[in-house]
């Protein structure tokens, strides 16, 4: 068995010293396929953090009830801040609350033109943990909120949120049959380009067939031969990425990191690379089985 | 060792290459096939190593239906015929050892016993000190001897030749025949398609077909 492997080993990386050109052109051609996939999967990712970071931004309100005097309103802070799942809890006083709101624009300080601080409650604006990112764990937050005496109300924009889960559902949904398809899309790219490869050599493999090769032993060198590829590919591709994400990615984070909501910007996850680097594995793999098919009958 | 029973072999195109075709070969049998371009000996000799199934009839091949062999069990009746082509089909970028190695290297042979081999069958058709050559540094007779070396070299119990001599002069073509009467005195049965005539006097049975048929 040893001997075997080695056999086909000894094939494999000789035929790639052998064809150096058409080697480095599968390695690239399953590099390039897996820099698009890799980069859709980070894009996704991106993606999803900042509808997260979004999310989060509509933060958690609670309503002071009326009947609770100033004095008792940092204690009643105190208390909230204390809950699992709370980043943080900032204390809105009435007069505050009016001065935002003006400071929104004329349209905003006409609106409340005349308005006595006294009508307004005063707020515990919630910031929630990072992790905190669910609606039930949201909703099941508020339910407790409400029942600390001092707490008139909460509201978390549950339309809002409701309506950013749906996003984050049909990104992920949408992102798994995304990057299905780019992945057949790559998985025949490779097989065409490996059966260049191989129809290079359909004349030895004629003629191992007709001294009497089994398909696999006609398969092997190529199924270990086009792992190679693979394996070059998936780690050139998730070098390429490490780069960007080393050299491009901060200058990007700096760039739209205002506007998008203070997101850092990640094109590489060691996740991401190993996925990356099995899966050109694996399409170098069944993209010279696929490949060798066609040629296994022999045509002498 | 090859028996044909009532076979044909028809192409698309109702293009029929053996009709009703019936004869056998012993074992250690020499053999020559003869007729005309066209007569269906290329046919005939593609079916007994399964590059082809009849159409109809019965093949038997060392005992086993070659009309009914499963895929998988082909290369397994192969490791037990040689066969030589007029192209000789080297492999161009493989030496002379290598080339002849592969039909050792496709039964698992350790690699020891796979030089041994290769060694002696290339000595047996004096091409010895040839071994590290590629095909195309050697002569027209030397790559066929490299053929008929790759052929013989796993003693096969059948050697198919399908114009071995059509692209060699005539002392060549001796060389090449001396080699299968040789391989055929050690008792493997050898069928040899050709045109050439001065072969047919070398006193073996000889088959002749014609339109698919077996000629009177």
């Amino acid at each position: 068995m040893l001997t075997r492997v080695t056999y086909f080993s000894g094939k494999a990386v000789g035929s790639i010293r052998e064809s150096p050109g058409i080697s480095a052109l599968c390695a690239a051609t399953v590099a390039t396929a897996l820099v698009v996939l890799g980069s859709y999967v980070m894009g996704l990712s991106n993606f999803e953090q900042l509808a997260l970071i979004w999310g989060r931004a509509a933060s958690v309100a609670a309503y002071v009830d009326d009947k609770v005097g100033e004095p008792s309103w940092e204690a009643l802070r105190i208390e909230v801040a204390r809950r699992q799942g709370i980043e943080g809890v900032a204390l809105i006083r009435p007069h505050e609350a009016l001065t935002r709101f003006k400071a929104r624009g004329s349209e905003a300080a006409a609106l409340v033109e005349g308005v006595s601080e006294d009508v307004l409650p005063a707020v515990l604006e919630i910031r929630l943990a990072p992790a905190f990112t669910d609606l039930a764990a949201i909703e099941r937050l508020a339910v407790e909120l409400r029942t600390i005496p001092g707490i008139a109300d909460v509201d978390y924009g549950r339309e809002e949120f409701v309506r950013l889960q749906g996003l984050i559902e049909i990104l992920r949904y949408g992102g798994l049959i995304g990057g299905l398809l780019i992945l057949l899309a790559t998985a025949f790219i490779v097989s065409n380009t490996i059966r260049l490869a191989v129809y290079a050599r359909r004349d030895e493999i004629g003629i191992q067939r007709l001294v009497g090769a089994t398909a696999w032993f006609v398969r092997a060198p190529f199924v270990i031969e086009g792992s190679l590829w693979g394996l070059a590919g998936g780690l050139g591709a998730a070098g390429l990425l490490w780069l960007v994400n080393t050299f491009v990615a901060p200058r990007l984070s700096v760039a739209v990191g205002d506007v998008l909501g203070g997101i850092e910007i990640r094109l590489f996850a060691p996740e991401v690379a190993i996925g990356i680097v099995v899966i050109g594995v694996v399409l170098g793999a069944a993209g010279s089985v696929l490949a060798v098919r066609r040629f296994l009958e022999v045509d002498l | 060792m090859i028996q044909f029973f009532h076979v044909y072999k028809t192409y698309p195109g109702d293009v029929q290459a053996l009709v009703d075709l019936t004869l056998e070969i012993d074992k250690g049998e020499f053999v020559f096939l003869t007729g005309p371009s066209g007569a269906g000996k290329s046919t005939l000799l593609r079916m007994v190593f399964c590059a082809e199934r009849p159409t109809r009839g019965q093949l038997l091949v060392g005992g086993r239906n070659v009309a009914r062999l499963a895929a998988n069990a082909v290369p397994y009746l192969r490791r037990n015929i040689g066969v030589v082509f007029q192209d000789f089909k080297l492999l161009q970028r493989r030496t002379v050892e290598e080339n002849v190695a592969l039909a050792l290297e496709v039964l698992g042979a350790p690699r020891r016993e796979v030089r041994r081999r290769t060694y002696a069958v290339l000595k047996q058709v004096g091409l010895a000190h040839k071994i590290h050559q590629y095909p195309p540094r050697l002569s027209g007779g030397e790559q066929q001897r490299v053929a008929v070396a790759r052929a013989l070299v796993n003693e096969p119990q059948i050697l198919l030749a399908d114009e071995p001599t059509g692209n060699l002069d005539h002392e060549r073509s001796s060389e090449i025949m001396n080699l299968l009467e040789a391989a055929s005195a050690r008792g493997t049965t050898i069928v040899v398609a050709t045109h050439d005539l001065r072969l047919l006097e070398r006193g073996q049975r000889v088959i002749r077909l014609d339109a698919g048929r077996l000629a009177a």
